[in-house]
């Protein structure tokens, strides 16, 4: 009995014992989660920090990251509108080249150089638009226009490319289409022609129409369908994604950069609008862009317009023309006054803005930017602050700086529209007639017969001022003097130790040598200056080499011109030198030796023998062999020295 | 070892053979300890060792035969405390196959002082016969035996078990074969 009650004794001294180490051993258990809990606490307080520092750190670079973004999507922008002006050189001289004597393998080669060259300066084109679109550089200008004449004009525009691959191309606007809309003609145009444009390109048969209708109040459809390719339906989602064509084939076989339709629904949802496509291989394709327009309906603004035609009608709108280059003025003058317009001159803002003062009673206004006193932006924020005119009567841009900033800054200075100089007559109509709506009075010139002069578009540049040959004529021997001290200068000039001061006085003569160059067609000479005036503008450089070319054109049409207006006028012939044609010969003689060794002498002693007295017959030769020089054409070069040489005998 | 094995080998003791036995064997064996077993103590094997030997001398029976009813037990306790393992594994095979990446690592983790046998699962995709090879310093297969058997149980599920021993130097290894009966 004494041992159960001691072996009880014994298990309760063990369970007791047992409890006490258990509990001594969750105290130790708990002690030391206190103290992990702690750590813990305190490593997440580290932890929140770190993660504030770290974000801090992420915003940082992402600040950075995307203001990295912006340079370079301005630098794309900027660059790609940088490229272009060159490749319009090139495309120009191509186009030179295309017009010299070639064989059938360089003609070739030219051809594939220029369609390789405009194929460039799309994909550019596409680029800039892109980049600006991504960088968000793109807002819509509404104005209101006639969507008529409008479409008609657009689709005009295309008739020859669709019949030149024997489609069928057709426009319809829906009856219940109002008359007047208000949007941003611009960038409508762009869609459409990226449409259009890709339509045509993807259809080899049947046709494309581009059909205008109403859905409902405010909102339109423009649909372009075709009976081309196609597009295979798993191809059908990619068609309008950044850098994708339906097909890498179709790269190959058609080019493009693949941002065309990118761009044209960017466009479309920058309207809030919505395009959609559906599309059957072999069968044709249909784009569907509906996007909301204003419907201008207010009877003022109708009333308007309508008075605005039947002024047009009578002849006797009146137009202020604002612009200081004497050329561009009789120009522009001439233009205007084709159209039966009545028109003021005013060399500055200043004499704009006094004009305006004495008489408010102008339809447009045509308002160059860079004048002396006062500019032309200047002066249409005075018109506009002080309501010198009605807020309706359009303000035209007219200026040889036609990049998107300069139009933007005149839109926003407060003009309507803007055209560039050279003016181009077609695009003066376009633009007189989307703010006047005047008819179109197609004026059938008479082809007259016109001499031919290389790097002179004399045909363009006498339709600018309504066929006017002996205006011309006088336009470019004025042009001609008014510049010949200038060259003269040239031939002295050292390019590599000019001043600052220097230079500008430099760009602002190539800044005229384009403008009134350009105006009078002569296309060759007024890119070369184009060319100079940026690169002194872009890189306060000199090009010499451009510089030389500018002389050898200049001299080279002023011999030209001076033999053409010669057959008119004997009397030049006195300007000529007497020389003895035994010097004649030994020139030549030179001449031919320095072809092969220094192109520029010898084209330097070709230039001063163009200035002598010689017969007939020899100085054909010789311009034949400055011609070809142009060209580095040596063996016809040659060819002509000889024949100059045989006259002679 | 843990102390739940040896509070869980108390309960056995005195639910089979009385709470007197357990208190025998405890001062038969005069463990360092002094036996007041708490499940959050450790303890040496050697105590455990030897208290299945006086049981098997008090008995009369095989101590290779108490170590597996003791498996047996341990696996019903396990199975009712740590119910999660067994309902998320959902099988037998499921969770004797997890065992040793599993289970034993969640155990390290509450328990950094535990050691746990090795466990190495092998499954014919065949026949889809199950082979575990048991291996640890103490001699416990059969404990591992027990454990196994009362794990098929829980899923109410029938495997013919037939199994292998040996020892590599001082590491006792069985093969266990699991077939689908």
């Amino acid at each position: 009995m004494n041992d159960e009650i001691e072996k009880l004794k014994r298990r309760v001294a063990r369970e007791k014992s047992a409890r006490q180490e258990s509990e001594r051993l969750l105290e130790e258990i708990s002690a030391q989660l206190y103290e992990k809990n702690l750590e813990l606490y305190s490593l997440s307080e580290s932890l929140e920090k770190l993660v504030a520092q770290r974000t801090a750190q992420m915003q940082k670079a992402r600040d950075e990251a995307l203001s990295a973004l912006r340079v370079r999507s301005d630098f794309i922008a900027n660059m790609s509108h940088e490229l272009r002006t060159p490749m319009n050189g090139v495309l120009g001289v191509l186009t030179l080249l295309k017009d010299t004597a070639l064989n059938d393998d360089q003609n070739e080669l030219v051809q594939v150089a220029e369609s390789s060259g405009k194929h460039l300066l799309e994909v550019i084109n596409d680029i800039l638009d892109f980049s600006k679109i991504e960088a968000d550089k793109i807002s819509l200008e509404m104005s209101s226009f006639a969507i008529r004449p409008y479409l008609e004009n657009l689709v005009s525009g295309f008739k020859l490319q669709a019949k030149q691959k024997g489609i069928e191309l057709n426009l319809l606007i829906d009856d219940d289409v109002e008359t007047i809309m208000e949007s941003d003609s611009l960038r409508v145009t762009q869609i459409i022609t990226n449409l259009l444009s890709n339509a045509i390109k993807f259809t080899n048969e049947g046709g494309v129409e581009l059909h205008f209708s109403r859905l409902s109040n405010g909102l339109y459809q423009i649909m372009v369908s075709d009976s081309g390719i196609g597009i295979s339906q798993d191809k059908l989602m990619s068609v309008f994604s950044a850098f994708e064509q339906a097909d890498t084939s179709i790269t190959r076989q058609f080019g493009g950069t693949g941002l065309g339709m990118n761009i044209t629904k960017r466009l479309v949802e920058l309207f809030g609008g919505k395009i959609h496509v559906e599309s059957e291989l072999n069968k044709g394709t249909q784009f569907f862009v509906t996007l909301p327009m204003k419907v201008i309906e207010d009877s003022d603004a109708v009333a308007a317009m309508s008075e605005k035609i039947q002024d047009s009608l009578q002849s006797d709108a009146h137009v202020l023309l604002v612009e200081d280059n004497h050329v561009n003025q009789m120009i522009a003058q001439r233009l205007l006054q084709g159209f039966g317009f009545k028109v003021t001159l005013a060399e500055n803002g200043e004499q704009a803005l006094a004009e305006l003062n004495k008489e408010a009673d102008f339809d447009m206004i045509f308002m160059d930017l860079q004048m002396p006193v006062m500019g032309g932006i200047e002066a249409t924020q005075q018109i506009r602050q002080q309501q010198l005119i009605e807020p309706h009567i359009p303000i035209i841009a007219m200026t040889a700086h036609s990049s998107p900033e300069h139009v933007k800054e005149c839109i926003e200075a407060g003009m309507q529209s803007h055209i560039s100089k050279p003016i181009d007559k077609q695009n003066l109509i376009t633009v007189i007639k989307e703010h006047l709506e005047i008819k179109q009075q197609v004026e059938h010139q008479e082809k007259l017969d016109l001499p031919e002069i290389q790097g002179v578009d004399i045909a363009n540049a006498i339709q600018r001022i309504n066929g006017d040959w002996n205006l011309y004529q006088r336009l470019v021997e004025h042009f001609l003097q008014e510049h010949s001290d200038t060259f003269e200068r040239f031939s002295s000039l050292k390019s590599d130790v000019l001043v600052i001061e220097e230079l500008e006085k430099l760009e602002a003569i190539f800044h005229r040598l384009k403008g009134s160059g350009a105006n009078l067609g002569m296309v060759a000479l007024a890119d070369l200056a184009a060319d100079l005036e940026a690169k002194i503008r872009l890189f306060k450089s000199l090009d010499a080499s451009k510089l030389a070319a500018l002389s050898r054109e200049y001299f080279k049409l002023k011999e030209a011109f001076d033999t053409v207006i010669r057959k008119d006028n004997q009397e030049s012939q006195d300007n000529l030198r007497e020389v003895s044609t035994a010097d004649i010969r030994a020139n030549l003689q030179t001449i031919k030796e320095e072809v092969y060794k220094d192109l520029s002498l010898a084209e330097g002693h070709l230039i001063s023998l163009l200035q002598c007295k010689m017969p007939e017959a020899t100085l054909a030769s010789v311009q034949k062999a400055s011609q070809a020089l142009q060209t580095f054409d040596l063996a016809n070069v040659d060819k002509a020295i000889n024949q100059a040489l045989v006259t002679l005998e | 070892m843990k102390g739940i094995v040896f509070t869980e080998f108390a309960e056995l003791v005195e639910g089979t053979f009385g709470e007197d036995m357990m208190d025998t064997l405890i001062e038969n064996t005069n463990p360092p300890s002094e036996g007041a077993y708490t499940a959050v103590g450790s303890y040496d094997f050697e105590e455990l060792a030897a208290m299945v030997t006086e049981l098997s001398r008090l008995t009369n029976i095989e101590a290779s035969k108490l170590l597996y009813v003791f498996g047996e037990h341990l696996a019903k306790t396990f199975t009712s405390k740590f119910a999660q393992f067994f309902v998320e594994a959902g099988s037998a095979t499921k969770f004797l196959k997890h065992v040793d990446d599993h289970v034993h690592v969640e155990v390290k983790k509450l328990y950094p002082d535990a050691e746990t046998p090795a466990f190495d699962f092998r499954e014919d995709p065949q026949t889809g016969i199950v082979t575990m090879v048991y291996e640890s310093r103490r001699p416990l297969a059969d404990v591992a035996h027990g454990l196994i058997v009362g794990v098929c149980s829980y899923y109410d599920e029938q495997f013919n078990i037939s199994r292998e021993d040996w020892y590599v130097e001082d590491v006792y290894c069985c093969r266990f074969t699991l077939e689908a009966a």
